[in-house]
């Protein structure tokens, strides 16, 4: 069935460009170092010289690793299996068997792109013992040819759901990540000058900046501190967005896959059969939100530890909840999967039958559905949540200043002004659950710093929980999770009164829940 | 094949459901209170015995060390008398021919069902402190990452049975578990 398809096929080992590439990585940047260490070897003190040595000896010892794992791996791919033997020490001899590969991810950084080289991760969908393996070093074409050879098919023919549009970059703006991006080069800074035992003061520029610092009003530092940490957060997200999402493209095979494609720097591509795909979950940080925005991943059963189940970067939410729709109509439109679907499950699948005809094209996306609102105790819970932490910011303060009077006494305003938004963030949170049926979804929706919406197949039901604390034991309310074998493992409907719940758990799957049910 | 979630007739709710799960049929073993209670010593005594060894050892720090002393050797005897008598009346499971049904917890409970076609494997685990009371418990994996459902505080001859019963049980079960 495949051009070399002998079991005696013979083995092959990795270019040998990437053993170039491995000792040009590992001897590059020894050379400055080594040349430092030389012309400061008069002044360079024991924690500076052990320093150095050390970053020296871990070069060489990588690049003797490299030429190790070079002159010792072999690979091949046989009609059954693909097989990697490498080591000197430790061989090791692992193979995957061809049915049994999942997911084949081309990845080339900058060194391997120039050198027209690419690795080539295969993925088994499992973690543990069977868990994949990578081919290292192998040409670009080869790799291709490779990766269609093990997923079956010739050429990407795919139609495309969506693809990166150069304006929703503006997205990234929102992340989260821009604060901590921003303070991370500091952080970095200090970690080496106290790694080579330079004490900040020794450093000229530093001292200038400080006395400057100390010379200024602490208004005009602080606005600046602020302006250079967001400014150079917000620079740092935006890469890392253009590197992460470059040439972004959701695609549709032919053979029921789903493949996505992007990257810049390094090219990522992740393939996902269309009947490992169990639901789709639309996420909205707080930030993305206010802007419009929304996010994708897959629910999907055996992606690995390194693969991501993102289907859409940030992007506007009608766009999300398009894409979501799409996705989630190409899984819906195939016959019921599994092999003996349990009674219950097919009962499930019948009822909704009518539903699931009308989302095989590209119907009204199970994410945008309306979603039955939770009882107003829910509200009552988030609201006594949302009380305490301003409460206790304003009593806390109050309380020490009465004690000792030199405590700023003021302090305890910062309660009080943060009670109105904790009001305001309670009364979103409320607002955003709902649950519902949509036709084979069950559509749970939850959250506030960020707010999801999952969709997951009911057949993919694998059990349920219901958990209930004291609170909600008070006011006749439960939290009931699905668990399934896809994504996070769990998904929860919370606080839904306790009728409701376990009807709406009925429904979703019957029979499952119903003989403990009184 | 027979309707495999469809329940005995007998389990069959007269009105609408809704007024909530009805507890699983079986209690854990009696002596799962002294177990619990174990635990909880285990959690609780050493703090307070270190800081109570140190204050008769340190006249003039008594106070201070018999202060954090009281304050969590109250508490914590509380704990140690309340959590194991309500748990034993929380936790409970059942199996019937469909699935298995536990409950556990005590402030928190948790309600957890799981039908025999996607239970991937059934073991026993016994910790040191159970072992010592002849008790054993039962984990049940199904393929979801959310974590197994766990029966603790089983007779341990109980225990073993139960996990031959559900591991037969489960072969005889078609399904991919998935």
């Amino acid at each position: 069935m495949n051009p070399h398809g002998s079991v005696r096929a013979p083995w092959s080992r990795p270019d040998p460009r990437l053993l170039w590439l491995d000792l040009g990585r590992a001897l590059g940047p020894a050379v400055p170092v080594g040349v430092t260490a030389f012309a400061a070897r008069d002044r360079l003190n024991l924690q500076a010289a052990i320093t150095l040595g050390t970053v020296l000896a871990a070069l060489a010892a990588i690049a003797v690793a490299g030429l190790v794992r070079h002159s010792t791996t072999r690979y091949r791919v046989t009609a059954e299996r693909v097989e990697l033997r490498s080591g000197l020490v430790l061989r090791r001899h692992r193979s995957v068997p061809r049915d049994r590969v999942r997911s084949i991810d081309l990845t080339a950084d900058p060194l391997r792109r120039i050198a027209g080289l690419a690795a080539v991760r295969i993925g088994t969908g499992q973690g543990g013992e069977g868990k994949g393996l990578v081919l290292d070093g192998i040409r670009r074409e080869a790799a291709l040819l490779l990766r269609a050879e093990l997923l079956g098919r010739t050429a990407p023919a795919g139609s495309a759901i969506t693809e990166l549009r150069p304006a929703w970059i503006r997205y990234a703006l929102l992340s989260s990540w821009s604060l901590l991006i921003g303070l991370a080069p500091f952080g970095v800074f200090f970690r080496v000058l106290d790694a080579v035992g330079v004490r900040p003061d020794e450093v000229g520029f530093l001292g200038e900046l400080w006395a400057l610092v100390v010379a200024t009003h602490p208004a005009a530092v602080a606005a600046a501190a602020v302006a250079v940490v967001l400014s150079i957060g917000l620079a740092g997200t935006l890469l890392l967005y253009v590197e992460s999402w470059w040439d972004f493209r959701l695609t549709r095979e032919p053979d029921r896959t789903l493949s996505v494609r992007r990257g810049l720097l390094t090219t990522r591509s992740v393939s996902l059969e269309e009947r490992r795909l169990h639901g789709a979950e639309l996420a909205e940080p707080l930030p993305l939100r206010w802007g419009g925005g929304a996010r994708v991943s897959a629910v999907a059963t055996g992606l690995g530890e390194g693969e991501s189940a993102v289907l859409l970067p940030p992007a506007p939410r009608a766009e999300a909840h398009r894409v979501a729709a799409a996705v989630l109509a190409g899984s819906a439109s195939r016959p019921p999967a599994g092999d003996a679907p349990p009674a219950g499950e097919a009962a499930a699948a019948e009822s909704a039958a009518p539903a699931g005809g009308s989302a095989s094209g590209e119907g009204p996306p199970p994410t945008l559905m309306p979603l039955a609102a939770h009882p107003r105790a829910a509200l009552r819970r988030r609201v006594v949540l949302a009380i305490w932490p301003p409460v206790l910011l304003a009593l806390l303060p109050a309380g020490l200043a009465a004690w000792w009077s030199g405590f700023p006494g003021l302090l305890w305003t910062a309660g009080a002004v943060l009670l109105p938004a904790a009001l305001l963030l309670a009364r979103d949170a409320y607002r955003s659950l709902g649950h519902g049926l949509h036709g084979p979804y069950l559509v749970t929706r939850y959250g506030t710093a960020r707010r999801r919406t999952v969709a997951l197949r009911r057949t993919a039901i694998i059990g349920w929980t219901v958990g209930r604390s004291p609170f909600q034991r008070r006011s006749g309310l439960l939290t009931l999770t699905a668990t399934t074998a896809a994504g996070r493992g769990a998904y929860a409907v919370r606080d839904v009164s306790v009728a409701e719940g376990l009807a709406f758990a009925e429904e979703a799957v019957p029979g499952l829940l119903a003989p403990f049910v009184r | 094949m027979s309707p495999r979630h469809a329940s005995p007739p007998q389990e069959r709710s007269a009105g609408p459901a809704g007024t909530g799960l009805r507890p699983p049929r079986h209690p854990v073993d009696r002596r799962a209170v002294g177990w619990w209670t174990g635990q909880a010593l285990v959690l609780v005594a050493p703090p307070v015995l270190v800081l109570v060894l140190l204050a008769l050892l340190i006249p003039p720090a008594r106070f201070w060390l018999l202060l954090p002393a009281g304050a969590i050797a109250a508490p914590g005897l509380l704990y140690t008398l309340v959590m194991p008598r309500w748990r034993y009346r929380v936790h409970r499971w059942e199996t019937t021919e469909e699935a298995v049904y536990a409950a556990s917890g005590w402030l928190w409970q948790k309600w957890r069902v799981a039908p025999m076609s996607r239970i991937q494997t059934v073991d026993t685990v016994r910790g040191p402190i159970q072992r010592l009371f002849g008790l054993a418990g039962v984990t049940v994996t199904t393929a979801s990452a959310a974590g197994a459902i766990k029966i603790n505080g089983l007779d341990r001859a109980l225990a073993a049975d139960l996990v031959e019963r559900l591991t037969a049980r489960t072969q005889a079960t078609p399904g991919d578990a998935t």
